[in-house]
């Protein structure tokens, strides 16, 4: 087996789920290009690394993540956005669908084999 | 009013009239022949200005104009009886000063019907008339000396200084000029009083209005005879003029004075409109309001213990009585010593204190009545609107919660989970020191989510209450606390209601001693206060707090009132911080 590994940026504020999420997502063969604390900044880090996926927490302290959602997949060339957040899908009703991503995982079901499954059906 | 003031103005009117009409007769006076057509009409104004202002002290003891005119009277005869006395000093205050009278009427004019000066304009127009006076008849005093030859009681100047020809008319002419302004500025503020009068003000202003046009005529052309006007023709008319301006003038005053009377039939007629009265606030408004003619009356109810102010309108409106400054008067009513209620009306009603007395007597009953309907009013905004807040603060709690959860031991628990997993997956690869590594960090995790949902889970309740009781609860409290905390209870145990309130004040109280009071330390004391429980928390802080500046605060007296509690808070900047709060023993 043998691919180009997947560039991934995390976009979170707690620091204690940026540095899990960076060494499942290293030790499953993603390589974690870079990672921003809230909205702005995870906007800012999409446009300058043009990461293949991004990671983006739901509840942000600036803006929310749907905005986010909708601000990089405005962009021409989009990376692959998945939802992440301590709540559940069904919490947020219909705004997931809305919002564009590729998918939504619940923090506590997050494993390197979830989120492949969710880039595999975007791509 | 005592008859002693009133005794003493007649003596001293009377004397005042018999000397002025004796002074050409006296074996020093200068007279010969008596001219009648000067004796008579100077006599006559004093006469009439100390009769009436007599009369007014009589009938209306409640204004001070009737004093004020016989004040007029006796300044009007004053430089008459200087001149008679033979010293140089009342020679010279008597030629300089006697002017006085003018001011008075001034007064007179500015403060009728009450004889009070009621607005700042007011006290600013009486006390420029003074101040002018003062100013231009000191100057004159330094600087003129007149030589009347043939006078045979003349006498020096004891204050000339120094002077010409000159000085004195340019000295002159500025104390007509001011004489001359202060008239015109008098009768705009006589005209002014009249329009933002209202019926009863009016009634009583309507004569003085009348008397203003004569009264500054006289004043005006006075202090242009013989600068800008001569002829003896003229100086005839304008002396004339001005003995029969003055003459009747203290007559409507005194008119005016006792019109503000508006008789017993207004009263009796309020006591059968309230005989039948049980309809809305506004019918006893309207009938008081009538009674006493002024429909511009305005009741309110005294309701203490609310915050702000102490009265509330009919509605349960807090509602500021007018100060000092307004043009409006405040008659506050009593019973049995503590005022109930406040008239807010015409000033010229203050002349009646008798026609206010009897109508609010009269009208007591419906006033307490109005006053106690007011008071629940008032309360029950109050309660609307702490219950809108325990609402709104029960909503916030909640939030606060959920977001206390999503932050702290959710997230804590989501890493622990990745962590576990992680380890996990690695199980067979591990060398021997990581894996007691990555278990310490997922164990570390675990006790930071322990910790979070304690803390929550105490402030949500703190079951060491329930449990041990309020004593122990607090020194726990007093234990976390970063500054140091002395924890005094003596109290019984209460309600749980009670002692939950009582908590969470000291709770609130120590959160704000850490969060923003600078203090070095404080103190939680709870004692026995009848059959309820005191909670205080001081501090020797920073101070000036106000339930306006923290909703925490606010949050707590709506707490502790809905228990039917009091709370307060003693915070002066640089002197810390006092919350106190009087619980009942047996609130559920």
């Amino acid at each position: 087996m043998c691919y180009v590994p997947v560039s991934v940026l995390i976009v979170d504020d707690h620091a204690g789920f940026r540095a899990r999420a960076r060494e499942m997502l290293g030790s499953a063969g993603y390589h974690v290009v870079a990672e921003a604390a809230d909205g702005a900044g995870g906007i800012g880090a999409a446009r300058r690394v043009r990461p293949g996926v991004v990671l983006l927490d739901v509840q942000l302290p600036d803006i929310s993540g749907f905005e986010v959602a909708r601000v990089l997949l405005a962009d021409p060339c989009p990376p692959v956005v998945v939802l992440v957040s301590v709540r559940e899908a069904v919490d947020y009703g219909g705004l997931i669908e809305r919002s564009g991503a590729s998918g939504f995982v619940t923090k506590s079901d997050l494993t390197a084999r979830s989120l492949s499954v969710l880039i595999g059906r975007a791509s | 009013m005592t008859r002693r003031p009133v005794l003493l103005a007649v003596l001293a009117g009377v004397a005042a009239a018999a000397f002025q009409a004796l002074t050409p007769y006296l074996p020093w006076g200068w007279y010969r022949p008596v001219p009648m057509n000067w004796l008579l009409p100077e006599t006559a104004v004093g006469v009439s200005f100390v009769a009436a202002g007599v009369a007014g002290m009589v009938r209306r003891p409640a204004s001070r104009v009737g004093a004020l005119m016989v004040a007029t009277g006796l300044a009007w005869f004053a430089p008459t009886v200087g001149f008679l006395i033979p010293l140089g000093i009342f020679w010279s205050l008597s030629i300089n000063f006697g002017s006085l009278y003018l001011v008075l009427l001034a007064q007179l004019f500015v403060s009728f019907p009450t004889g009070r000066l009621r607005t700042r304009w007011d006290r600013g127009v009486v006390a420029g008339a003074y101040a002018w006076y003062v100013l231009s008849n000191v100057a004159g005093a330094l600087t003129w000396n007149p030589v009347w030859p043939g006078v045979r009681l003349w006498q020096h100047n004891v204050f000339y200084a120094f002077g010409s020809p000159r000085l004195n008319d340019v000295i002159g002419t500025a104390g007509d000029v001011g004489a001359v302004v202060f008239a015109v500025v008098v009768a705009g503020t006589v005209v002014r009083h009249w329009v933002r009068a209202s019926k009863p003000g009016r009634r009583a202003l309507a004569p003085v209005l009348w008397a203003t046009a004569p009264t500054g005529a006289w004043v005006i052309l006075d202090q242009l005879n013989n600068r800008v006007l001569t002829g003896a023709r003229l100086d005839h008319a304008i002396h004339t003029l001005g003995y029969l301006v003055l003459t009747t003038l203290p007559f409507g005053f005194l008119v005016g004075l006792l019109r503000v009377r508006l008789g017993r039939v207004a009263v009796e007629n309020l006591v059968v409109e309230l005989g039948g009265h049980a309809g809305p606030p506004a019918g006893l408004r309207q009938a008081l309001a009538r009674a006493l003619g002024d429909p511009s009356l305005q009741i309110f109810y005294r309701v203490p213990g609310l915050g702000g102010g102490e009265f509330v309108d009919d509605a349960g409106r807090p509602a500021a009585l007018p100060g000092a400054d307004s043009a409006r008067s405040v008659t506050v009513l009593d019973r049995d010593g503590a005022p109930i209620a406040a008239l807010v009306h015409d000033p010229a009603l203050e002349g009646e204190p008798e026609l206010l007395e009897s109508a609010a007597a009269a009208a007591r009953l419906a006033i307490d009545n109005e006053r106690l309907q007011a008071e629940v009013r008032a309360q029950l905004r109050e309660v609307r609107a702490s219950r809108a807040r325990i609402v709104e603060a029960g909503d916030r709690e909640r939030q606060r919660v959920e977001r206390n959860l999503h932050d702290g031991a959710q997230q804590r628990l989501v890493t622990l989970s990745m962590a576990l997993g992680m380890i996990r997956d690695r199980a067979g690869t591990y060398a021997p020191g990581d894996l007691a590594g990555d278990l310490d960090e997922a164990i570390g995790e675990l006790r930071g989510a322990i910790g979070d949902l304690r803390r929550l889970a105490r402030g949500i309740h703190p079951a060491i209450l329930t449990n041990e009781g309020l004593g122990a609860a607090l020194e726990s409290l007093a234990a976390r606390c970063p500054v140091p905390v002395a924890v005094r209870c003596q109290a019984a145990r209460c309600t749980e209601a009670v002692e939950v309130t009582a908590y969470f004040v000291a709770a609130e109280g120590l959160a704000n001693v850490a969060k923003h009071a600078h203090a070095t330390r404080a103190t939680v004391t709870v004692t026995q206060n009848g059959a309820g429980i005191r909670v205080e928390v001081a501090d020797n802080g920073a101070g000036g707090v106000c339930t306006e500046t923290g909703s925490g605060l606010r949050g707590l007296a709506d707490r502790v009132a809905a228990i039917g509690g009091t709370f307060s808070i003693q915070s002066t900047p640089g002197r810390g911080t006092r919350l106190t709060a009087e619980l009942p023993g047996d609130a559920r």
